[in-house]
């Protein structure tokens, strides 16, 4: 390449074309993402709004919680409704998942503490189950199962019902210390988790 | 007296011989490709997507291996098969002026693992949640990945064959070979998006039934794949070049730019099938089936229009063969004509072993123009063994 062509040792004309590449990666890998970073979600949950989520569970969430992934019953997107839904309260995270499982709680428990050991997550992020499961009950006299969960930086508890053939986890993780009134909302927004009448499960 | 100078005679270029060169010097047929260019910055660039790509992609297959890697070894399996069908596919339509080896898995590589795992998934990603926050979940479920993919997925992997214009000028030089590289590109992405799907349906139903839920998002995968990134990325591709301009395709940016739009929204079309169906389950495979008809129409026309100067190029290379008898004048025709012609030739045999005759006869008429090709029209050895390989096939 003449020497007349190059930019600190490099050919000109293939400067543009792997700038507009370099750019592409920065607004998909740092700018987007920072963008997103900077945005919250604010869709406050009022008295009376459930959240359902796939075609059988729902759960009330606590009235000043904070909707951030998942519908309110009777608003289906076009595939219905999700199957997993996440509010906040109070620095907590309370998170249901629902899929199809065979087996009981319990079954579900240990799968989920299989699943939750066998996951590598940078910077040790993840959560493992430390207890040995107790039984809960819902508001509908419904059994699950629930233990202890413990990360690095948070620490909750996990919970399992099995409805039919659908199954639930619940997640709740806060800081390691969460005022008693706090507590005591998450706790009925566990027992809220039933299936939805009419669904079968 | 003066004596009067006789003109000293000079030998008339043969025309054939001349259009043979013509041919060989615009297409770049032949021409060697080095990847190794340090002075070059999309060199680096390409390191770089490459590299950071691996990086994505090894914390993706990490973080879970230890649980699904059977539903990872089954997924991989299936869709290796899968893509060689689809690189045999590629590579036997690429039948005129063959990019070489190393340019195509260049062009493997960067669709599987930098336009796939550097841009897409984290640009994805990112704009899905943004649309969700801004706009609710209903919204982005129905539109989001029509909104989405066809910016970073495209642009990422459009961002390959850019690359490979600037890294290989002498060999991408038609519209072609855009097409053939794009198609590259979209072979790669497709396979290795197909994989992670595979293995991320694997925590579905809490992971209590790895292979059954990954095989089953493998079948879906296996039976729509076909129509969205490997022709997508060949209009893309074409439309680069054309949005370019090289020593043999002149610069037209707006049909370039149409090209890359057209593929953006069959994109965004097929992703956003959600959407437009409202969720209407007998509405969706129509819609399916009538965007799958498109998108081949688009496509198989583009391929039509960009292939014919690389067919008028291969007669034009194998021309002064023809002249001389090496091959015959049909079988010219069968080598610079689409399938129509190939069959043509082949089904004027008398005989299964004639018919034969003929396939081998044109494969190594295809060889002789390789070599041709490659020696810049120089009678080469290996120029003389190919030509010797087609007289042998001819007395067999």
């Amino acid at each position: 390449m003449p020497v007349e062509r190059r930019l600190l040792g490099l050919d000109r004309r293939t400067l543009l074309p792997a700038a507009l590449v370099a750019m592409l990666f920065a607004v998909a890998g740092w700018i987007l993402p920072a963008i997103n970073d900077q945005m919250t979600v604010d869709d406050p949950i009022r008295a009376g709004d459930v959240v359902q989520i796939g075609p059988d569970v729902q759960f009330v969430p606590v009235t000043g919680a904070n909707l951030v992934s998942g519908l309110r019953q009777g608003q289906p997107d076009v595939a219905g409704y999700p199957r997993a839904a996440a509010v906040t309260y109070s620095g907590i995270v309370f998170q249901v998942t629902t899929d199809t499982f065979r087996g009981t709680p319990v079954q579900l428990l240990e799968q989920i503490r299989k699943t939750d050991d066998g996951l590598r997550i940078p910077g040790d992020a993840g959560f493992h189950v430390t207890s040995d499961p107790v039984t809960i009950t819902n508001g509908a006299g419904q059994h699950g199962a629930a233990a202890h969960l413990d990360g690095t930086n948070a620490v909750g508890l996990v919970a399992a019902f099995v409805f039919g053939e659908t199954g639930v986890e619940i997640q709740a993780i806060g800081p390691q210390a969460a005022p008693g009134a706090v507590s005591a909302q998450v706790a009925a927004m566990l027992q809220s988790v039933r299936p939805v009448e009419g669904s079968g499960s | 007296m003066t004596a009067v100078s006789q003109p000293v005679p000079v030998d008339e270029p043969d025309p054939a011989i001349t259009a043979r060169e013509a041919a060989i010097e615009r297409t770049g047929s032949g021409n060697l490709v080095y990847l190794w260019q340090p002075r070059n910055a999309c060199f680096w660039v390409y390191v770089f997507g490459v590299a950071y790509g691996l990086w994505v992609l090894y914390g993706q297959i990490n973080a879970a291996i230890r649980l699904y890697a059977p539903a990872l070894t089954a997924s991989a399996i299936i869709f290796a098969v899968y893509g060689m069908l689809f690189w045999w596919f590629t590579v036997r339509i690429d039948r005129y002026s063959r990019q070489p080896l190393r340019l195509v898995i260049a062009a493997f590589v960067w669709g599987g693992v930098a336009a796939a795992w550097g841009i897409a998934l984290s640009g994805n990603s990112a704009l899905l949640s943004i649309y969700q926050k801004l706009f609710g979940q209903a919204f982005q479920v129905a539109w989001g990945a029509g909104l989405t993919a066809p910016l970073f997925e495209e642009l990422g992997k459009g961002a390959g064959v850019l690359l490979l214009v600037f890294l290989a000028p002498r060999v991408v030089r038609t519209a072609y070979d855009g097409f053939i590289l794009g198609a590259f590109v979209g072979l790669g992405f497709e396979i290795l998006e197909d994989i992670s799907y595979g293995y991320n349906s694997a925590n579905e139903q809490f992971g209590s039934d790895q292979l059954g839920t990954s095989l089953s998002t493998v079948g879906m995968r296996l039976l729509t794949g076909f129509s969205s990134h490997i022709l997508y990325s060949a209009l893309v591709g074409a439309g680069i070049v054309y949005l370019l301009g090289t020593v043999a395709q002149r610069r037209r940016a707006g049909f370039g730019t149409m090209l890359i739009v057209v593929a953006m929204l069959l994109h965004g079309v097929w992703d956003a099938n959600a959407g437009i169906s409202g969720g209407n389950g007998a509405l969706l495979l129509p819609l399916l089936i009538g965007e799958i008809l498109i998108s081949l129409a688009v496509v198989i026309g583009l391929f039509h229009y960009t292939v014919r100067p690389e067919r008028a190029a291969m007669r034009a290379v194998m021309a002064p063969e023809a002249e001389q008898g090496v091959i015959t004048t049909e079988e010219l025709d069968a080598l610079s004509g689409g399938w129509k012609q190939r069959r043509a030739y082949r089904k004027a045999a008398n005989s299964r072993a004639e018919s034969r005759v003929r396939r081998h006869r044109l494969e190594a008429a295809h060889d002789l123009a390789d070599q041709i090709a490659a020696s810049a029209g120089a009678e080469t050895d290996r120029v003389r063994f190919a030509r010797a390989e087609l007289v042998r096939l001819e007395s067999a």
